[in-house]
């Protein structure tokens, strides 16, 4: 099967008064057709200049290396134009904070008018009538009322539907969410996450879910890529990378998010921590990106960062010991996520 | 009676609107009364809108309340004056959301933790320096780290300071106003962790202010939730999970994501419709029941619904088909099919 998005050796530098920052590292994914990936990781990881690097969107600063291919057309050969076009129709991205990413000085309408008549020939009285529509479809009430309205009159979670409609104006073929629920409450992501779910089941969107939300991901997406540093540490299906975490960094991650349904009576409340911060990559690590916080190291990883290696069906790790295991212990433990 | 660190008494916090922009009030707090014993970690959950935060900053000071009583170790603050406050102010204190808005960035840290000392006067010279390095060492961070400033520090880093400053002092109460929200998951974790062993150390109350229901259930000894501006349910944590009785609790649990994709995509989720109501003009009677899956008219929009406590426990909430036997409306029996 064709994948409908191929991101292949993506590299991403950034030039700063530092010194050459390197964002992202020979990143490879790709999506089929109505799949929901999720790019996940934590802050300085990588996922969101990925993102934007695949919309064209990076900085004067940055410079990015690698193939971006979107059915089998390759995007980072085109013309600023040719680019404009195909950003907002066939790829789009919801940004994560709503307020910031509408402009507050027009109506919702208007901005939702302004992507289709960028993109499609149609009169200003059908694009009004086609924006009420997509507002109807992201499920906001009233619709023909507050296509009037302005940002400020809508509550955040209003404002990511006004994001989302827009996003979806054109049918794109790819949509980049970008922690499309993060500064949301939870009953409004509730909201979101099934809107986000409707899209990809009735139009069938493929999704590039970006977020360090490990519930977000455990109920929507369908493969998941795990970033730390600019690298692609683990790659697997969602319920392979739940049921067995193969990367320290994953098994880290997934330790420190509280469990209110596994609370065992008497068991340790002690969420797992990883010790140590994110590094600042300044050119090709020559070691595992992870090592210096890593349990698990010995001499090998300190002398190469390890390579993207199968370790079960359909899953991935850069790992040079890979497995579910028991971190105080250091013994492996296959009933360690059941 | 008791001797509880803290006893709000229908607490109101009002923000009036300017008559150009419609005029009337924002109802932030609308009532609440909420009591922490000694060494008690007391949950305070709402989302945004819920008034959870106002809460806080009315129980410290930081706002003047509309209305009610804050007794303190049996005072009442409410009034006090502002030179009072500040002796009240050692046993009370506040850490907050975001660490890159709370640490002066012209200060050192160490002139950071040593400030509330200064203040109170309960340290000087080189014991003053001991105290400090001390409280650093205390919150996990190396002594060397007083000689940085902020922007030298990581959001995990300066949220640990943020600490080491509010209980330098050694607080009988602690208020922390979504102290990891902004945070990275794995930094989070830390922080939650260092929390609670500084709690257990130090035997502290704390006010856990948060819009996160999992952590609340990690740290939390008792959890209130709070819907626009009222408090609806409260209970000990392990009910309150269990047991939820307040379909807005209800709601609230079902929407958090469990990283686990079987459970979260095989359970009963229940999606409430609709965005939380104006506080400028709540709606009558019960406030949720706008958005209520098993609302029954006219009784929930006429009447308040009153306190019910379930006999036997300290578990009570407003809603009117709560009873003190325990039964309530059960949301996960709604059929999934029905768009609620």
């Amino acid at each position: 099967m064709n994948p409908r998005l191929t991101v292949k050796d993506l590299s991403v530098e950034f030039d700063t008064d530092e010194g050459i920052v390197l964002a992202v590292d020979r990143m490879s994914f790709d999506v089929e057709a109505g799949e929901v990936l999720a790019l996940v990781g934590e802050s300085g990881c990588g996922k969101s200049v990925t993102a934007m690097s695949v919309l064209g969107l990076l900085p004067p600063i940055a410079s990015a290396k690698g193939s971006i291919t979107l059915d089998g057309t390759e995007l980072r050969s085109l013309s600023k134009r040719k680019m404009q076009k195909i950003r907002g129709s066939d790829i789009s991205m919801i940004f994560q904070e709503p307020m910031t990413s509408l402009n507050p000085s027009f109506t919702i309408g208007f901005q939702i008018i302004e992507v289709l008549r960028r993109h499609k020939d149609l009169s200003r009285h059908d694009a009004k009538k086609q924006a009420i529509e997509l507002l109807d479809l992201v499920q906001i009430p009233v619709p023909a009322k507050r296509v009037d309205e302005y940002p400020h009159q809508l509550s955040g979670g209003m404002r990511q539907r006004v994001m989302i409609a827009m996003a979806v104006a054109c049918n794109p073929r790819v949509l980049i969410a970008d922690e499309p629920t993060t500064a949301l409450d939870v009953t409004t992501q509730a909201q979101i996450l099934e809107i986000l779910r409707d899209l990809r089941e009735r139009v069938g969107t493929s999704i590039v879910l970006i977020t360090h939300d490990l519930g977000v991901v455990a109920d929507i997406a369908d493969r998941v890529e795990v970033m730390y540093a600019g690298h692609k540490v683990e790659s697997a299906p969602v319920d392979q990378l739940f049921a067995h975490p193969q990367h320290p960094y994953t098994i880290g991650l997934m330790g420190a998010v509280p469990r209110p349904d596994l609370f065992v009576e008497g068991a340790s409340r002690r969420l797992q921590e990883i010790p140590g911060r994110v590094p600042v990559l300044h050119g090709k690590p020559q070691e595992c990106v992870f090592a210096p916080r890593c349990a698990r190291a010995t001499a090998e990883c300190w002398t190469s960062m390890p390579p993207l290696e199968q370790v079960r069906p359909l899953h991935y790790a850069a790992c040079y010991h890979p497995g579910a295991q028991n971190m105080q212990s250091n013994t492996l433990d296959d009933e360690v996520f059941t | 009676m008791s001797d509880a660190v803290l006893e709000v008494k229908q607490l109101k916090k009002y923000f009036p609107v300017p008559r150009s922009a419609g005029g009337g009030n924002v109802r932030a707090v609308d009532g609440i009364d909420l009591t922490i014993e000694k060494g008690e970690v007391v949950g305070l959950v709402g989302e945004s809108g819920s008034g959870k935060s106002t809460v806080g900053k009315c129980i410290v000071r930081l706002l003047k309340p509309t209305d009610g009583t804050i007794l303190l170790h049996g005072q009442d603050i409410t009034k006090v004056s502002r030179r009072n406050l500040r002796v009240d102010r050692r046993s009370m204190q506040m850490v907050f959301q975001d660490p890159y808005a709370t640490l002066n960035p012209r200060m050192s840290i160490s002139d950071i933790v040593a400030e509330p000392l200064r203040m109170h006067r309960l340290a000087r010279g080189p014991s003053l320096t001991n105290k400090v390095e001390m409280m650093l060492d205390k919150v996990g961070l190396s002594k060397d780290i007083q000689y940085r400033f902020p922007h030298e520090l990581s959001g995990g880093q300066r949220q640990r300071v943020g600490l080491a400053r509010s209980l330098s002092v050694d607080p009988t109460l602690l208020i922390a106003d979504e102290p990891v929200s902004a945070l990275d998951v794995s930094v989070q974790a830390s922080v939650l962790n260092l929390l609670m062993d500084l709690q257990r150390d130090m035997g502290f109350s704390c006010l856990f202010i948060t819009h996160n229901l999992a952590t609340v259930e990690l740290l939390c000894n008792r959890v209130a939730v709070m819907y626009l501006g009222r408090i609806v349910e409260e209970a000990p944590t392990e009910q309150l999970f269990e047991v939820p009785k307040h379909p807005y609790t209800q709601s609230l649990l079902s929407a958090v994501a469990i990283p686990d994709p079987v459970l979260q995509r095989t359970r009963q989720r229940i999606v409430l419709q609709g965005d939380i109501p104006s506080p400028i003009n709540p709606p009558t009677g019960c406030s949720f029941h706008t958005r209520c899956p098993v609302a029954v008219f006219p009784i929930c929009s006429a009447q308040e619904p009153l306190k019910t406590e379930i006999e036997g426990t300290s578990h009570w909430a407003s809603c009117h088909f709560v009873k003190p036997d325990g039964s309530a409306p059960d949301l996960k029996a709604i059929p999934v099919e029905t768009k609620i």
